[in-house]
């Protein structure tokens, strides 16, 4: 970097080098675990509207259907569930970023849903949750008369 | 202790061309007489889209994930992404038998030592 401070034509540039690497070491800083804490609860979620369902999608790599709990309301979803990973026997530990976790997470849906057709899968680290709307939640087309 | 510093992160990546971010995933690394473990948290990675490299002493784990599914977005607290973290590996790793598999977006990497570099015991004999 300091060949730049030589570069009398544009001796800002090793700022703006700075700049931007500093912006990127925050960026990562805010993904990794490090800055998990940062901006909001774990694990990240999420949400999308599909015109019949809402489809809620969180973060949870190393976790099975088995080790996942789901309970939803007709206006809620909440999940839960634990990562156990110890150090693997007999191995010595150079780095622990990932950790163990435990959570419980509730989602307020902004309208009615079907509890009963609620269908949840993982994969690839990634939870599923599709939760078709409630018919009262349904959009409705109104035909409008001319008078 | 003198063995974690062959295994620390690499220089940080090359920009990227795309709009989505690069992201380091979290890392866990172990060590036993026979091997390197390297465990990577890769949600919603598949298989197709993970790319481990290994060229001149430095190991490259790379993994796509896509945005997913329709409809309106609510809310998102993550997205699409790169995951790219690099490491250099110690020349005592056999590079041929660097294995890695994923299960439920976790990444183990499994890189053995050369036998070169394997603990051995000497019996002393009586003179």
């Amino acid at each position: 970097m300091l060949t730049y401070w030589m570069d009398l034509s544009d001796p800002f540039r090793a700022f703006d080098t700075l700049r931007r690497q500093m912006d990127q070491v925050f960026r990562e800083f805010d993904e990794t675990s490090g800055g998990r804490g940062r901006g909001g609860a774990y694990p990240r979620a999420s949400l999308r509207d599909t015109k019949e369902a809402f489809v809620l999608t969180a973060e949870v790599p190393g976790l099975a259907d088995k080790d996942l709990n789901l309970t939803a309301t007709h206006d809620s979803l909440t999940i839960s569930g634990e990562r156990k990973n110890g150090a693997p026997e007999g191995y010595a530990v150079h780095r622990r970023e990932r950790g163990d976790f435990r959570f419980s997470r509730s989602f307020q849906l902004p309208a009615r849903i079907d509890v009963e057709k609620i269908a949840a899968e993982v994969k690839n680290g990634l939870l599923v949750v599709t939760m078709p709307k409630h018919p009262e939640a349904q959009p409705k087309a109104i035909t409008v008369k001319a008078s | 202790m003198s063995q974690e510093k062959n295994l620390t992160p690499a220089q940080s990546a090359p920009e990227n061309t795309r709009t989505r971010p690069v992201v380091a995933p979290p890392v866990d690394i172990y060590e036993n007489q026979h091997e390197y473990l390297v465990v990577a948290d890769l949600p919603g990675v598949g298989n197709e889209d993970v790319q481990i490299h290994y060229e001149n002493g430095e190991l490259s784990i790379r993994g796509t994930r896509n945005g997913g599914g329709g409809g309106q977005l609510l809310g998102a607290e993550f997205g699409p992404a790169d995951f790219v973290r690099r490491f250099t590996i110690p020349e005592t790793v056999d590079a041929e038998k660097i294995d890695a598999k994923l299960s439920n977006g976790v990444l183990h990497l499994s890189l053995p030592k050369a036998s070169r570099a394997k603990p051995r015991q000497i019996a002393v004999k009586a003179g």
